[in-house]
């Protein structure tokens, strides 16, 4: 699933990020496949999203995070 | 030796900086872009070295304009910021992210030495091994703060001959295929550099015809950009994680403080109220404390200017000089307060971290106008000036939302209106109570702040569709923990930015002053005395026989279907200045020589055929000009600044010009 659409509090394994420009900034910043991400809360009107990769705070807006697939813990 | 400060965003490159070289350091501007490239004098044991402190960047790729200037400096060989080696400066508490450009840098073949920065911060969540990061890479590691081993490490740099004996342990091996096209044409790269030349060539200074056939063989290869990034990205964080796993142990549980400050700070309603309250007293700080200063440097210009007037004989020479070179002078000097104090607190938001929730907390509102959520501190400074403002926006890594930001913060209603709405709204709407409690002006003033503001997020709103083909949208942010901010950083931050905007915009800004004053002194007949003196002696206001009033005179008919006299078209021209010089003009147009105030006096004037001239369809039709007309030469100078050609700051004019006549005009005709 698309990690936009993992609800708030849950965690789970990157699976994959989408090849494009912003795919590589979020691998930049250690969004990896096989790291587990949690999202920790969703901003005002559903964007952006904070979410933690180990122990690092990302906030991506909802876009954004449909380039990354999880599989939910 | 000349040596480049590389490193992420927020990984206290210009902590260092300033640490290093003090205040000795100066501010350039990187050829075609507006991108501060900063440099300084190192002195290790008395030798001096150039330090240049390069913008942030996470990786080779860049996204922003600020990030590609970076790659270009380290990728050309001729640029004049071209670094012999680097100095990397790398966050301990973010270790792995950081290190995946340094694999890069290193890739690259610069002698390089790695400074870990945070070490205070990392202390308390982890142990970590500096060795172990020192014989992977083969670099010398030190550690911030250590000055004696950092000065020996840059002395060994220096005896270190520029070996590009590089990547012959790096995790990236670049395909080859890919590689040999470019080596072909350019047979001096290395593979590493090859590939980034297949990357960025169309943002080096290569040669035209080079750049096609590249592009034209990398097609055929298939050669795809994203890619390969993402190959090299994964390749390297896996050499990484696996370092980083015997270099570092942590302690505990990370980042406790961090999460218990951000369950409140970025809370929907407790931290939007925060985020609005620390808005307000930004305002506050830019609008109120700021006036102090400003003041003192207007008294200072005051007394200055009457010195140098009691030296010299009277006459034209004396007027130019105390109100023309001096008074140009002040014009900018009054900003320098505003400026400075807005980029202190912006600096001290910036680096505590709490700029990143405030962007989290605002951005999804601030996105419906194609901004971002930085932009609503540059919209909140513009209420007392739209420089500050402008110049904030800076700080906006998308070019799109960037732009958006510039061209609507000059909509918001900003200090220089001020004198112009009280003077109207004192003359036309009556000092009554609405209901025995709601004073008639100020809600006249508040819609007069409302109506700027939704013009702003209309205009951004519309910038956002005719925009659309620039860069998509995305906000990808590190939530940084929390650390205390350095005041010094802060200041020697704002100390830049205000001498920037001394040296760069206050040029243009003193430069077209002192034109308007001209213009307004000089006539087909010579040089006419000020005006102010010269009406007590004749009672004619001699500023009709400048060039200003003859252009005022000329463009009366452009005016009158607005409800303006020709006066008031001479005072929109000189008010072009700076927006308040229309209520001096005015009153210099309109002498008053009764007991009556100002606006009562303006109120019993008649045109020749005996018709009230500041009628209530004149008096809106000029506040509603006012409101929305781009009449600022500085706000158009540090727009031409911030974008780096005349192009926005015209279409700026252009566009707010044409705003305001067509919407006064509309109201005039329906109210008369």
């Amino acid at each position: 699933m698309q990690l936009s659409k993992l609800p708030k509090g849950r965690t789970g394994v990157i699976e994959a990020v989408d090849v494009s420009q912003f795919g590589a900034r979020l691998l930049e910043l250690g969004v990896l496949p096989g790291k587990t991400v949690t999202v920790k809360r969703v901003g005002p009107f559903g964007s952006p999203l904070h979410v933690e990769v180990g122990t690092k705070g990302i906030i991506l807006d909802k876009q954004t995070a449909e380039f990354v697939s999880v599989k939910a813990l | 030796m000349k040596l480049a400060l590389v490193g992420n965003p927020n990984a206290g490159k210009t902590t260092l900086f300033n640490e290093l070289t003090g205040l000795r350091q100066t501010v350039g501007n990187y050829p075609g872009v507006t991108v501060e490239v900063k440099s300084g004098v190192l002195d290790i044991f008395s030798e001096e070295h150039q330090l240049m402190d390069l913008p942030g960047i996470y990786s080779l790729y860049p996204n922003s304009a600020e990030e590609k200037v970076t790659v270009r400096t380290l990728l050309d060989k001729d640029s004049k910021y071209h670094p012999e080696a680097v100095v990397y400066v790398a966050d301990l508490t973010n270790l792995a992210q950081n290190l995946l450009l340094f694999s890069q840098i290193i890739d690259l073949g610069f002698p390089t030495i790695l400074v870990l920065s945070k070490t205070d911060v990392a202390r308390r969540d982890i142990l970590w091994d500096a060795q172990v990061i020192a014989k992977e890479y083969g670099v010398t590691v030190v550690e911030k703060g250590d000055d004696s081993a950092f000065a020996k490490a840059i002395e060994d740099l220096g005896k270190r001959s520029v070996e590009t004996k590089a990547s012959e342990k790096s995790p990236y091996i670049p395909p080859a295929l890919v590689t040999e096209i470019v080596q072909r044409k350019m047979p001096e790269c290395t593979p590493y550099e090859a590939i980034l030349v297949a990357h960025h060539r169309e943002h080096l200074a290569l040669d035209e015809g080079l750049t096609q056939k590249l592009g034209e063989d990398l097609k055929n290869a298939s050669f795809d950009t994203y890619v390969l990034q993402h190959e090299e990205i994964m390749e390297r964080y896996q050499q990484i994680d696996g370092l980083c796993a015997k270099a570092i142990k942590p302690k505990e549980e990370e980042g406790g403080f961090t999460a218990k400050l951000d369950r409140w700070l970025m809370h929907p309603v407790v931290g939007s109220t925060v985020f609005l309250a620390l808005l307000f007293l930004i305002f506050q700080l830019v609008f109120t404390i700021a006036s102090y200063p400003s003041d003192w440097i207007d008294g200072g210009i005051g007394f200055v200017s009457d010195e140098v007037g009691a030296m010299m004989a009277d006459g034209w020479f004396k007027n130019l000089v105390t109100e023309g070179l001096i008074g140009g002078l002040a014009g900018i000097l009054v900003f320098i307060p505003q400026i400075f104090l807005l980029f202190l607190v912006i600096s001290l938001l910036e680096t505590s971290g709490y700029m990143a929730r405030a962007v989290y907390l605002s951005d999804s509102l601030m996105r419906k106008f194609g901004m971002n959520g930085r932009s609503l501190l540059s919209l909140i400074s513009g209420t007392a000036c739209a420089i500050p403002g402008i110049m904030s926006a800076r700080t906006i890594p998308n070019e799109k939302e960037r732009l958006i930001t510039i061209l609507t913060t000059p909509f918001i209603t900003c200090s220089a209106r001020l004198p112009i709405y009280t003077l109207l709204v004192t003359l036309v709407v009556p000092a009554e109570k609405l209901w025995n409690v709601i004073d008639m002006r100020a809600l006249v003033m508040m819609g007069l702040y409302l109506g700027g503001t939704l013009m702003a997020l209309l205009v951004g709103f519309i910038l956002k569709f005719a925009f659309s083909k620039k860069e998509g949208q995305s906000l990808v942010l590190e939530l940084p923990r929390y650390s205390l901010p350095s005041l010094k950083d802060a200041g020697v931050n704002a100390y830049n930015k205000a001498k920037a905007f001394l040296v760069d915009a206050g040029r243009v800004i003193f430069i077209s002053s002192l034109v308007i004053w001209l213009m307004a002194h000089l006539g087909p007949s010579g040089f006419i005395a000020d005006p102010a003196e010269l009406e007590v002696a004749t009672n004619a206001p001699a500023i009709e026989e400048s060039f200003v009033g003859i252009i005022g005179k000329a463009i009366e008919p452009v005016m009158s279907p607005l409800g303006y006299d020709w006066k008031m078209s001479i005072a929109i021209l000189t008010s072009f200045s700076a927006r308040e010089a229309f209520v001096s003009t005015v009153s210099i147009l309109y002498p008053n020589e009764t007991t009556l105030s100002f606006s009562e006096y303006l109120a019993t004037q008649v045109d020749m055929a005996g018709n009230p001239v500041f009628t209530l369809a004149t008096s809106v039709s000029l506040l509603v000009f006012y409101m929305f007309a781009m009449q600022c030469v500085s706000t158009l100078a540090i727009i031409k600044k911030e974008t780096g050609s005349w192009t926005w700051p015209a279409y700026s004019f252009v566009g707010m010009t044409i705003i305001a006549y067509v919407l006064a005009l509309v109201s005039y005709q329906l109210l008369s």
